[in-house]
C-alpha cells in the first residue's frame, strides 16, 4: 500500500512539475521578456488604412519566383511552414542531379567575355536539341527518372496531368508501344502507367515527329493542349514559347555530357551551391552573400528595378549596398561565410527601391 | 570548419566536470532529505525490487502516453488550436513506445499530426521521465559495482534526477532558446500574406481566386526543444527537428543545443568516477569515449563539409583494365542470362554541373549553422542516443553517412543519459575478460571476480543489439517491404532500412528520413501526403525493437552488478589488471572496434561503402 501510494504520488508530482510548472515558467518569461520571438518572429507591414498585416516570419523562408525579388534556396516542402521537410535525396539519387540540372538549364549563363559569350547557353542547348532528330528518344532512355517525372507532371490523386494523358492517348493510337513494354516486362500484369510507357513513347514520337517536342500550347482562352513542335516553331509562336524553358531544363545535363560540347564547359559561370541545393527543413531563410551578389541574382533584380530609360548603374549599386547592409556572418562572425536573410531583404527592397511601373501603366 | 566541432566538444567537456560532481553529490544521497522525499521513499531495494519498480512505472507511463495520443480529437481547444484529428492505431503504438524507450523515433511529423496537448503531455512528459529512468538504472548499477548493501530507492532516484538535474537545466536552456528566436506560445498557426502576391499559388474562396497565404506552424517549441536536447531524447516539435529554423534559429542556439546533447552523458562518467572514488578509471572511459566522438566527427566533417556532393560533381570514366566498358549480365526475354556492355553514356567521364561546392555538400543543410555543423551534430547525436538532427542525414555524402551509423552501431561512447555508460560497462567487462584471458588470470573488475554468470549477462546485453538490427532488416528485405519504402535507389535505399532498425535498437531516434514509415492521421484523406505503403509494418516492427533494445540492456547489467555486489573483494596485487591506465584505454578501444567490426562491417559494406563506389547517380 505504501508502495502504491508512493508510486502514484511520483506520477502526480512529476506531471505537475514537468507539464504545468515548467512550460508555464518558460511561457511567462517568453511572453513578457521576448514577446516577438516567443510568438514566431512575425514580420508585419502597415496597410494603407493603418491596420497591420503579417507578411511572414523573419526566421522562415518565403517563396519568391518573380524576377524583381531575390530568390531563396529551393525547398523540398515548397515553402510550406506547416509541413516542413527536406528532400532526403542521397547523392546516388538521379532525382537530386536532375533537380539541380533542371534549375540550372534555363538560368545558366556564360562568363562575361568568354569565347562562348556571343550566344547564350540556352540558344546552344536549343540548337543542339534541333540538330538530332531523335534526341527525345535518347533522353528518355538515358534520363529515365527525369522522363518518368515528365509523364507524372501535375499528377493529383492518381489523376494524370496533360502530359501523362497524352502518353496514354498516344499508346492507344500506337499499340506497338504497349506491346514492346509487355515484351520487356513479361512478369507484370497491371496495365502500364504513363511513366512505364514514357521511354517507348518518346521512341515512337521521335519517329513520327523527328526533331520535335510534345509542347504544351497555352492559348489565351480555352484549354491547354499538347502538340508536337520544333524549337523554331516555339520561338515564333507565343502560345508555345513557354516550352523553350522545358527544353533548356530537361536537356541541360545531357547537353553538358555530350563530348561535342566539351569546349563550352569552362565558359559557364558557376552557380553557388546554396542556389541549387534544398535545405534540411525547406525553410532556410538565408542565402549566401555571394549567391545574392552573383550575376544570377543581383543582375536580374537590379535590371527589373531599373526605371525604363535609365542605364541602371545606380540602381545596381543601390541594390548591392542594400544586400551588403543585410549581410552577417554566423556565430558572431566566427564560422562560415556571410549570409543574407531573403525575406527581410526583399521587404526592404520593396520599400527603398520599388519596381518602376511598366510604361503605360497608371 | 574545424573550429566548430572543437569549440562545441571542448565547451561540453569543460561544463561536464562540474556538472558530474554536482550530480554525484545530489543523486547519491542515502535516504530521504525532505518532506517530499519522505513521502516518495519506500526504502532500500534489492535488484529485483528495483527493476520491478522501474517496470511498473514504465507501464504506467506507456498507458498514460497512449491515452493522451489516442484522445487527440477531444483535447481542449487551448491544447488543440488547429483541430487535429485521430492518429492511426499503429502510429499511436509506435509513438507511445518510442518516447517510453527514450528513442524518439518519429513516424509522424510534429507540426502536422500532433496537438499541443499531445506534444506537452504525450511527448514532453516522457522526455523528462525516460532520461531520469536511465539515470536511475545507472545509479543502481554503480551502487552494485561499488558493493552497496542495496541498490537505492527507485522513486527517490527518479525524483532527484528530475528536480535537481533535468528541470533546472531545461529552464536555463529554454530561456536561451527563446532569446534566440524559438517560439513559446500556445497560439495556433498563423497565416502570412506573401510579399510576392500569389507566390504560393491561388485558391478559390467564394468563387474568386485569391492568393494562398503561407501558413506558419508554431507552438510551445522552446519547452520541448530544451528537454529533448538535454535528455538524449531527440524527438522534435517539428518534423525536420533542429534543422527547422524555429527549433534552432541561429548559429548560437545550434552550439547550445549541440552542447546539450552530450553534456549529461559526459557528466554521467564524471559522476561514476566520483561515486566509485576512482577518477582515473572514469578518466580512462571518458578518454576512450572522447577519442571515438572526435574520430566520428572528424570523419563526418571531412567527407561531408570538405568534399562536394558527388551527385552534382563530375567523375572519371568507368572502364575495365583494357579501357572497355564493363559488361553487365541481365535476363533476356526468355529469362536466360545475357551479357551486354554498359551503354556509352553510363561509362564515359561524367562532367560536373557548373556549381561551386567549396563549402561541401549543402543538400539538406542549413546555412546559418556554418559549414561542418551538420556532420558534427550527426556525430554527437548518434554516439549519445539523442537522435535529434540539424541536417538531413539521408542527404549526407555516402561515406559521411557512416558517422551516424557507426555511432549507433557501437552505441557506447558517452551514450544516452545513464544507459550509455551502462553500454560502455558491458564493453568494459568484455575487455577485462579478454585481457584476463591473455595474461591467464581470472578477470576482475573493481576488485570483484568476473565469472561465467556475469559474462553470460554481459554477452546477452551485447548481442541483443546486432540481432535486433540485422534480423528485422533481413526480414524486411526478404519480404519485399523494404524496397517500396525507400526514396533512394540502390545501396542507399538499403542503408535507409538499416538505419531505421539501428536507430530503433540503439534507442536513438534519428533517421534516414526518406524512408516511408509515416501513416499519420487515421483518416487517409486528412494527411498532406498519402500514407506510406508499409507504414504499419515499420510502426510495429520498430516498436518491438525499441522495447527490447531499451529493457534488455538495462535489466541485464543491473542483474550483473547485483551479482558482483554479492562477491567478496579480492585484494589488489601487482598481478591485478589495472583499469585506470592508458594501456587499458587502448585495450578497451580495441575491444569496441573489434567487436563492432565483427558485428557490423558486412552491412556497412553493403550500404554506405557500396554507395560510395557504386554508380553516381544510380542507374544512369
Amino acid at each position: 500500500m505504501k508502495h502504491l501510494r508512493a508510486s502514484l504520488l511520483l506520477v502526480a508530482l512529476s506531471l505537475v512539475v514537468c507539464c504545468f510548472v515548467y512550460p508555464l515558467v518558460l511561457w511567462a518569461i517568453g511572453q513578457t521578456v521576448f514577446p516577438t520571438r516567443a510568438n514566431g518572429s512575425l514580420m508585419t507591414v502597415t496597410n494603407p488604412d493603418g491596420t497591420e498585416r503579417v507578411v511572414g516570419s523573419s526566421q522562415i523562408a518565403q517563396k519568391f519566383t518573380a524576377d524583381e525579388y531575390f530568390w531563396p534556396r529551393p525547398s523540398a516542402a515548397d515553402y510550406n511552414a506547416a509541413a516542413a521537410g527536406g528532400s532526403n535525396w542521397g547523392a546516388n539519387n538521379p532525382k537530386l542531379r536532375d533537380r539541380a540540372a533542371q534549375q540550372l538549364g534555363p538560368m545558366v549563363a556564360y562568363k562575361k567575355g568568354s569565347p562562348s559569350a556571343a550566344r547564350t547557353p540556352q540558344q546552344d542547348i536549343e540548337a543542339w536539341f534541333a540538330a538530332k532528330p531523335d534526341r527525345v528518344a535518347d533522353w528518355a532512355g538515358e534520363y529515365s527518372v527525369a522522363s518518368s517525372n515528365w509523364a507524372r507532371t501535375d499528377i493529383a490523386k492518381d489523376k494524370y496531368g496533360l502530359q501523362g494523358e497524352y502518353v496514354l492517348a498516344w499508346a492507344k493510337d500506337h499499340p506497338d508501344v504497349i506491346e514492346d513494354w509487355k515484351k520487356a516486362n513479361p512478369t507484370k500484369t497491371d496495365d502500364p502507367k504513363p511513366e512505364d510507357l514514357v521511354a517507348g513513347f518518346f521512341v515512337s514520337f521521335a519517329k513520327a515527329h523527328p526533331g520535335e517536342w510534345p509542347a504544351v500550347r497555352t492559348p489565351k482562352t480555352g484549354n491547354k493542349r499538347i502538340e508536337p513542335a520544333t524549337v523554331e516553331q516555339m520561338g515564333k509562336d507565343e502560345e508555345l514559347s513557354g516550352n523553350l524553358g522545358a527544353i533548356d531544363a530537361n536537356f541541360f545535363d545531357m547537353w553538358l555530357q555530350d563530348p561535342d560540347n566539351r569546349s563550352r564547359m569552362a565558359d559557364l559561370e558557376p552557380v553557388p551551391a546554396d542556389m541549387v541545393t534544398a535545405s534540411g527543413a525547406g525553410l532556410d531563410p538565408h542565402i549566401t552573400l555571394r549567391n545574392a551578389l552573383s550575376v544570377y541574382q543581383l543582375d536580374r533584380v537590379a535590371a527589373r528595378r531599373t526605371p525604363p530609360g535609365t542605364d541602371g548603374v545606380k540602381v545596381r549599386a543601390d541594390v548591392e549596398s542594400l544586400v551588403r547592409k543585410h549581410s552577417f556572418t554566423p556565430l558572431s562572425g566566427l564560422v562560415g561565410e556571410p549570409l543574407v536573410n531573403v525575406l527581410e531583404l526583399n521587404v526592404e527592397l520593396d520599400q527603398k527601391i520599388p519596381v518602376s511601373p511598366a510604361p503605360g501603366a497608371p | 570548419m574545424i573550429f566548430l566541432p572543437v569549440f562545441i566538444i571542448g565547451l561540453t567537456v569543460a561544463l561536464s566536470v562540474p556538472l558530474g560532481r554536482y550530480m554525484a553529490r545530489v543523486l547519491d544521497r542515502d535516504g530521504p532529505r525532505n518532506a517530499v522525499e519522505r513521502w516518495l521513499d519506500t526504502g532500500g531495494q534489492t535488484w529485483k525490487q528495483y527493476v520491478y519498480a522501474m517496470l511498473v512505472s514504465n507501464v504506467v507511463m506507456f498507458v498514460f502516453g497512449f491515452v493522451v495520443l489516442a484522445t487527440q480529437p477531444w483535447h481542449p481547444a487551448l491544447f488543440n488550436p488547429d483541430n487535429k484529428g485521430m492518429l492511426s492505431p499503429t502510429t499511436i503504438f509506435n509513438t507511445a513506445t518510442s518516447f517510453l524507450t527514450n528513442t524518439n523515433l518519429q513516424h509522424y511529423s510534429g507540426e502536422v499530426h500532433l496537438t499541443y496537448g499531445s506534444q506537452v503531455f504525450g511527448i514532453m512528459y516522457k522526455q523528462f521521465l525516460t532520461p531520469a529512468v536511465g539515470l536511475a538504472a545507472l545509479l543502481a548499477v554503480i551502487r552494485g559495482l561499488r558493493g552497496d548493501k542495496h541498490l537505492g530507492n527507485y522513486n527517490l532516484d527518479l525524483w532527484r534526477g528530475l528536480i535537481y538535474i533535468a528541470v533546472p537545466l531545461s529552464v536555463i536552456v529554454g530561456v536561451i532558446l527563446i532569446a534566440g528566436g524559438t517560439p513559446m506560445t500556445f497560439k495556433g498557426n498563423v497565416e502570412a500574406q506573401t510579399v510576392q502576391v500569389g507566390a504560393m499559388g491561388t485558391e478559390a474562396v467564394d468563387g474568386k481566386d485569391v492568393p494562398k497565404p503561407q501558413t506558419i506552424a508554431r507552438g510551445p517549441v522552446a519547452a520541448i526543444v530544451a528537454i529533448k536536447q538535454l535528455g538524449t531524447n531527440g524527438g522534435g516539435f517539428f518534423g525536420p527537428n533542429s534543422a527547422h529554423p524555429l527549433e534552432n534559429p541561429t548559429a548560437w542556439t545550434n552550439v547550445i543545443e549541440c552542447v546539450c546533447i552530450i553534456l549529461i552523458p559526459m557528466a554521467c562518467i564524471v559522476m561514476f568516477g566520483a561515486m566509485i572514488r576512482n577518477m582515473r578509471h572514469a578518466g580512462a572511459i571518458f578518454g576512450v569515449s572522447l577519442v571515438m566522438l572526435a574520430v566520428f566527427a572528424a570523419w563526418g566533417v571531412y567527407h561531408d563539409a570538405a568534399k562536394p556532393n558527388p551527385g552534382l560533381a563530375g567523375g572519371p570514366a568507368v572502364l575495365d583494365a583494357k579501357g572497355k566498358p564493363h559488361a553487365v549480365t541481365t535476363l533476356d526475354a526468355d529469362g536466360k542470362p545475357e551479357q551486354k556492355p554498359l551503354p556509352d553514356h553510363a561509362t564515359r567521364e561524367r562532367v560536373a554541373l557548373p556549381v561551386t561546392q567549396d563549402t561541401g555538400n549543402l543538400e539538406g543543410k542549413e546555412l546559418r549553422f556554418g559549414p561542418g555543423a551538420g556532420p558534427t551534430w550527426a556525430a554527437c547525436t548518434t554516439v549519445t542516443s539523442n537522435g535529434s538532427v540539424n541536417c538531413m542525414h539521408d542527404s549526407l555524402n555516402p561515406l559521411a553517412g557512416l558517422t551516424p551509423l557507426t555511432g549507433m552501431w557501437l552505441n557506447c561512447a558517452f551514450g544516452g543519459v545513464g544507459v550509455g555508460l551502462i553500454n560502455m560497462l558491458i564493453y568494459l567487462v568484455i575487455a577485462v575478460f579478454l585481457a584476463g584471458l591473455m595474461v591467464g588470470r581470472t578477470p576482475e573488475y573493481l576488485g570483484k571476480k568476473v565469472e561465467a554468470k556475469e559474462m553470460k549477462l554481459a554477452a546477452l546485453a551485447l548481442l541483443a543489439h546486432p540481432i535486433l538490427i540485422l534480423a528485422p532488416v533481413g526480414l524486411f528485405a526478404a519480404a519485399g517491404w523494404l524496397d517500396p519504402s525507400t526514396n533512394n535507389p540502390g545501396a542507399h535505399g538499403f542503408s535507409e532500412g538499416v538505419y531505421e532498425f539501428t536507430s530503433a535498437s540503439a534507442n536513438n531516434g534519428s533517421g534516414f528520413e526518406g524512408l516511408g514509415d509515416t501513416y499519420g492521421f487515421n483518416d487517409k484523406d486528412k494527411n498532406p501526403s498519402a500514407p506510406a505503403p508499409f507504414a504499419p509494418h515499420w510502426d510495429i516492427a520498430c516498436g518491438l525493437v525499441m522495447l527490447f533494445g531499451r529493457f534488455i540492456p538495462i535489466i541485464a547489467p543491473i542483474a550483473f552488478a547485483a551479482s558482483l555486489a554479492g562477491k567478496k573483494p579480492t585484494p589488489f596485487t601487482s598481478g591485478t589488471l589495472r583499469t585506470d591506465t592508458v594501456t587499458f584505454g587502448c585495450v578497451l578501444l580495441g575491444t569496441i572496434l573489434l567487436v563492432g567490426a565483427l558485428m557490423f562491417l558486412p552491412v556497412a559494406a553493403l550500404g554506405p561503402m557500396a554507395e560510395h563506389f557504386g554508380p553516381l547517380p544510380f542507374g544512369r
